[in-house]
């Protein structure tokens, strides 16, 4: 292909593009636009974010006795809110948050350690003027935590920057998990190996990492068997040398054995099953989920919103939502290959990880297969900072996008 | 639109993140594939399970109890039916702090509100039955049995010492001496609150009402020593609950104070999360004791009941008929239709939320109340035939009498007028539930309470089946005017001995109780034809009663002796004959057997099927089934024949030498009965053969337009004219109108007569003699015996 070809070429995508945004080529520059707005991408996250009108409306029905409709209210105004963060972050040059890389890291832990100290929340201390810290921290620290990266580009292959950067995510990591928030720091784990495994760390350092990791997991478990009998009897306190609750131990006790504790700990997980395997190929109908409306599913219209799904909607419904959110997720990761630079790249890679691990993780706690860690359901569960969060996180996406090589 | 895009021209170091990004890419395919495979397992191959779980989350089916049929006697009193019962019921899943809720439910149960409408409610109870007697009964039976035990070691060692010096002849499986005179006492203690209470009746306001007053204060006292209840308990019941969806019984109370109770819930509920009452139908028995064999009793269905009933559509837990007309009418089949005391539950099921409140009426299937029975039983002659049996069984002077039983059947139709068995049995206690008192006295493996020992027990007729030899011995031709010579140079060995009666013929035979004539004439006609009427009257047979647990006897035959005796005895020999034709030997009968024999005789040789339930009627009281009166068996004789029988059975109680005579003076002439005396050798290892004998009397009235015919046994009761044929005379008396003030008479005639007995007979003095020389008789020589 000629110089001209290509020339040509691009001056006729520039000339629709420039139809379709409305945007001056000066406003582009300026904003170091230089590739197409993928529509596509943009109409399956519009769809995404429409099915989840429509479950939020069936789920939240009942989840406020005097105000059926509070939760779909709140839900549309953060979806509109959340739009406003989309547009601002997509035309936002996201290289110049490099510039912030030392200010974000200490504005993020300080957040991080105020809701620590003074968070409000059940059990836990998660919010502090109706914000969840833990949830922007997420997408916050996958800007940083590439930035750190990109700037050490040159140090990923020396063992002693590998544990560095592992020590950089974990002071944030460790706030979190001190509220206690096991499920948004284990987010942050998997983030921190998904990056560093795409930027190309030491293999060895890694895999070792990854080693220690897997045993210690494989050795809470087997502690679990021992305590709890066989995963028979329930946990009568916190194990002295394991860092977590009691709660907590309880839920990945149950995660093998829901039954042990049936009307407690493994009660949402028993109800959850039920709902989903109920609804069959077809789904109960809309509105006429006997586990939801009846509640016996508590928590449906938040971290159990998949089974609501499962349960009025019925097989074909939920697997073709599964695949909407494959395909969407898939086209978010394609774009990493086409950053413009290695920061771009680890950008996509961190937030794919982010969105593929919540996906996962609440969808198969909702089948029994994941234990259960209270991760929303992005874009479906409801809470405002988690939608606005995420939302920023796929215009994070189409920021490197729109900056990257051409496609 | 997922096919991966990837940039041409990539520089070295872009390739190889390219090829990391890849595997992420391919990583994430994988996770939604996991996800779709498992949402296809769940909701397609596993989905049918997880519809009914979700189902048995929603559904609630709750039983619409069917009202449980009544039961009335001839006259349209109700002996039995259903009253509203309230339970206390608590779902578990429902409730957060089962520990606070087992606290407040602890406080409910002891406070005072309950406690005063609990007092009010047994107050009722105890008014209306006798049933803290029996409960007061045994618990001197279970004194006694302690002691029993206590001594029983001791007379061990006594035994062992006889046995050394070669004295030792007792029994030791027999009743001890002095637990025999133990049970006596305790038979004593139900007669005098029997008298005491029917003297009651009579003198009304004096003094009886305080006595009465303070009976019913003593036993309220007893039973609110259990009506407490501490928090432990009422969680132990809770806990049995837990993980469970369905609802806990926790308490019963009658109606009244389960109204209380439901009143104080509804008004804190935040206090009781999750606990409801509910009204439950309890059977109920308003005669107490009276008639409690043959209603029988109703309890939780067993496993075996189950497995057979399920296909009616009977499920655990429910309450079914477990004896007598309870659980004969249980579910009844007959001419292809289905009749049920139980009637049909019914079903509502609805939609509940998490919180079990009803959102939808989902269907509703209405109970079908059971069918009702009307008795053959006249509740006035069962109340008189009762008491006086107890009082006869009291007064019988001997530690071991214990029971008895006695049966009056209407001769026209085979329709059981009374039927009477001692000790008693409170249905009631079965229908709340058996405390331990009542365990203690209802299972007392000798008392036997439970057992109906009119159609259960089987005993040696004695005297009374001469009838049936009789019987025979006309059908054979022998002319009633035949005589015997019965004189010390006739009772020759095997003869069973006999008093002396110088010549008999037929009349004096009967009348005396000739064991001379009878056996002699017995031998005449052969063992043949006095089995063969035998059967006709219907011994050796079940008599086809409707009431459950009936027992054959035994009526011996040649075949049988050769099937069930080894050597000698493998024949049958001329002193088998002799025996069976006084009822004695291996002759095993039943008092309804012996009624029906009885009432065969009335009706000249028709024996009819006797029954206790005339109609079966819709819960409206229309009749849905009558029952016809049915013809077992007819005994081919001439009327001459019969007359001449009922002529001599006349004589029993009317003639000089009858062996009851005198005792029905105060039956007018033409109410006069017929009848036959018995008593008989109760054959068990034990039993010292001259005084531990069975009183028998069978009989029927009038004796020349016969209504009604009776039969009683009273175990030890001795002499049958002394005994049993009181029986038959209080109940005749009831029958035939002599109302409540004859009792205090029939009372005062038992005492005189047993004060005066010894004086009275002539016979008895007879009895004397023939202990003498009973001790250098064989055994065949002490077996027979004579009034």
């Amino acid at each position: 292909m000629s110089t001209d070809a290509r020339k040509s070429s691009d001056q006729l995508k520039r000339a629709k593009q420039k139809r379709r945004l409305h945007m001056s080529q000066e406003t582009r520059r300026r904003r170091g636009i230089y590739n197409s707005f993928d529509w596509v991408t943009f109409g399956l996250f519009a769809l995404l974010l429409l099915v989840s009108v429509i479950v939020m409306s069936t789920a939240s029905a009942n989840a406020m006795s005097d105000d059926s409709g509070y939760y779909l209210r709140r839900h549309l105004f953060m979806i509109a809110v959340g739009f406003g963060v989309f547009v601002a972050v997509t035309l936002f040059d996201y290289r110049r948050y490099k510039d912030f890389l030392t200010q974000g890291y200490i504005i993020v832990c300080v957040m991080l350690l105020i809701t620590l100290i003074f968070g409000t929340g059940d059990g836990a201390n998660r919010w502090i003027f109706g914000v969840q810290p833990s949830e922007a921290a997420k997408v916050a620290m996958i800007v940083l935590f590439a930035a750190y990266l990109d700037q050490n580009r040159k140090r990923l292959k020396e063992p002693k920057f590998v544990l560095q950067s592992m020590g950089y995510m974990a002071i944030p990591t460790g706030l979190i998990f001190m509220e206690p928030d096991l499920g948004t720091s284990l987010v942050f784990i998997v983030v921190m190996l998904v990056m560093l495994y795409v930027a190309g760390a030491n293999r060895r350092v890694f895999g070792a990492v990854i080693g220690i990791m897997a045993a210690f997991i494989a050795i809470i478990f087997v502690t679990l068997f021992i305590y709890t009998k066989g995963f028979n009897e329930n946990l009568s306190g916190d194990i002295p040398w394991i860092p977590l609750h009691r709660y907590q131990l309880m839920r990945l006790a149950i995660f093998i054995n829901p039954d042990m504790d049936a009307l407690n700990t493994g009660y949402h997980i028993i109800q959850s099953k039920i709902a989903v395997g109920s609804g069959g190929l077809f789904g109960k109908g809309y509105g006429n989920g006997t586990q939801v409306q009846g509640n016996f599913l508590p928590e449906h219209h938040t971290d159990f919103i998949f089974s609501v799904i499962s349960e009025e909607f019925g097989f074909f419904v939920t697997a073709a939502i599964l695949c909407l959110f494959m395909v969407f997720l898939l086209r978010l990761m394609n774009k990493a290959f086409f950053a413009r630079d290695f920061f771009g790249t680890l950008i996509i890679s961190g937030i794919s990880a982010m969105m593929i691990f919540q996906v996962f993780e609440n969808v198969g706690m909702a089948m029994g297969i994941m234990p259960v860690t209270g991760l929303p359901l992005p874009f479906f569960s409801y809470g405002g900072t988690s939608m606005i969060t995420n939302m920023a996180a796929v215009a994070l996406v189409f920021s490197v996008s729109l900056r990257g090589r051409k496609v | 639109m997922i096919k991966l895009k990837r940039p041409q021209g990539a520089t070295v170091a872009q390739e190889k993140i390219n090829k990391r990004l890849l595997v992420i890419y391919l990583f994430i395919i994988v996770l939604f594939v996991i996800l779709v495979g498992r949402l296809f397992f769940m909701q397609v191959v596993k989905g049918q399970e997880y519809v009914s779980r979700s189902d048995s989350n929603i559904y609630r089916t709750i039983t619409l109890p069917a009202r449980r049929g009544t039961i009335y006697d001839r006259n349209g009193n109700v002996l039995a039916s259903s009253q509203p019962y309230m339970s206390v019921q608590v779902y578990p899943n429902e409730v957060e702090d089962l520990d606070a809720l087992a606290d407040q439910l602890a406080k409910l149960f002891s406070s005072d509100e309950v406690f005063e409408a609990e007092q009010s409610a047994r107050k009722n109870i105890a008014q209306s039955s006798l049933s803290e007697t029996i409960a007061n009964v045994s618990k001197q039976v279970q004194e006694q049995k302690k002691e029993a035990e206590r001594e029983a070691a001791e007379k061990e060692k006594e035994q062992a010492e006889e046995a050394k010096n070669g004295g030792g002849t007792a029994d030791t499986s027999a009743l001890t001496p002095t637990e025999k005179a133990r049970l006596g006492e305790a038979a004593a203690a139900v007669k005098q609150k029997s008298a005491s209470s029917s003297a009651e009746t009579e003198e009304e306001e004096n003094t009886s009402a305080e006595t009465e007053e303070d009976d019913i204060n003593a036993a309220i006292g007893s039973l609110t020593a259990n009506t407490k209840i501490s928090k432990k308990e009422v969680l132990e019941i809770l806990e049995t609950g837990i993980g469970s969806y369905n609802a806990i019984t926790v308490r019963t109370y009658t109606y009244e104070v389960g109204v209380t109770i439901a009143e104080i819930v509804a008004e804190n509920p935040d206090l009781y999360p999750g606990v409801y009452v509910s009204e439950e139908p309890m059977r109920s028995y308003p005669n107490g004791y009276y008639l409690g064999h043959v209603l029988g009793t109703v309890g939780k269905i067993t496993d075996t009941q189950l497995e057979k009933m399920t296909s009616y559509g009977y499920k655990i837990s429910d309450i079914v008929g477990q004896s007598g007309l309870e659980s004969y009418y249980e579910h009844y089949t007959e001419g292809g239709k289905v009749f049920s005391l139980s009637g049909q539950d019914g079903h509502r099921v609805v939609e509940v939320d998490a919180k079990n409140n009803i959102i939808d009426v989902i269907s509703e299937e209405a109970p079908v109340a059971g069918n009702s029975l009307e008795l053959t039983i006249d509740l006035n002659t069962q109340m008189h035939m009762e008491d006086s049996l107890k009082r006869v069984i009291a007064g019988a002077g001997n530690p071991k009498a214990i029971g008895g039983s006695a049966a009056l059947i209407d001769v026209d139709t085979g329709g059981v007028v009374a039927m009477a068995s001692a000790p008693s049995v409170d249905p009631n206690d079965f229908a709340r539930g058996l405390s331990s008192e009542e365990i203690d006295y209802y299972f007392h493996e000798k008392l036997k309470p439970q057992m109906n020992r009119a159609i259960t027990a089987g005993y040696p007729s004695g005297s009374t089946f001469k009838m049936v030899t009789a019987t025979a011995i006309l059908k054979a031709g022998v002319s009633p005017n035949d005589t015997i010579v019965c004189s010390e140079g006739s009772w020759a060995l095997p003869l069973a001995k006999c008093h002396w009666h110088g010549g008999v013929n037929f009349y004096n035979a009967v009348a005396a109780s000739c064991n001379i004539y009878f056996q002699k004439m017995a031998a005449r006609i052969g063992e043949e034809a006095l089995i063969s009427v035998g059967l006709q009257y219907g011994f050796g047979k079940k008599s086809g009663i409707d009431l459950p647990s009936e027992v054959t006897g035994l009526l011996p035959t040649p075949e049988w002796k050769a099937q069930n005796n080894t050597g000698w005895e493998k024949q049958w020999h001329i002193y088998d004959t002799y025996y069976m034709s006084m009822g004695q030997g291996a002759t095993v009968d039943t008092v309804i057997q012996l009624a029906s024999c009885a009432a065969t005789i009335a009706n000249h040789g028709v024996r009819l099927r006797p029954y206790v339930c005339q109609s079966i009627l819709d819960d409206e009281g229309n009749v849905l089934k009558t029952r016809e009166p049915e013809v077992v068996d007819t005994i081919e004789l001439d009327d001459a024949d019969w007359d001449t029988i009922t002529e001599a059975m006349r004589g029993v109680v009317s003639d000089g030498s009858g062996t009851a005579r005198n005792l029905f003076g105060s039956l007018s002439g033409t109410l006069m009965p017929a009848g036959k005396t018995g008593t008989a050798q109760t054959g068990l290892a034990g039993d010292n053969l001259e005084s531990d004998n069975h009183g028998v009397f069978i009989g029927f009235a009038p004796a020349d337009n016969p209504q009604v015919a009776f039969a009683c046994l009273v175990e030890y009761g001795g002499a049958g004219a002394k005994s049993a044929a009181y029986v038959c005379r209080d109940t005749f008396r009831a029958y035939f109108g002599y109302d409540v003030e004859s009792n205090i008479i029939l009372m005062d005639d038992l005492f005189v007569s047993s004060s005066q007995r010894d004086s009275d007979e002539d016979d008895e003095e007879d009895d004397e003699d023939s202990e003498e020389e009973a001790a250098d008789v064989n055994r065949y020589d002490l077996l027979s015996e004579d009034e």
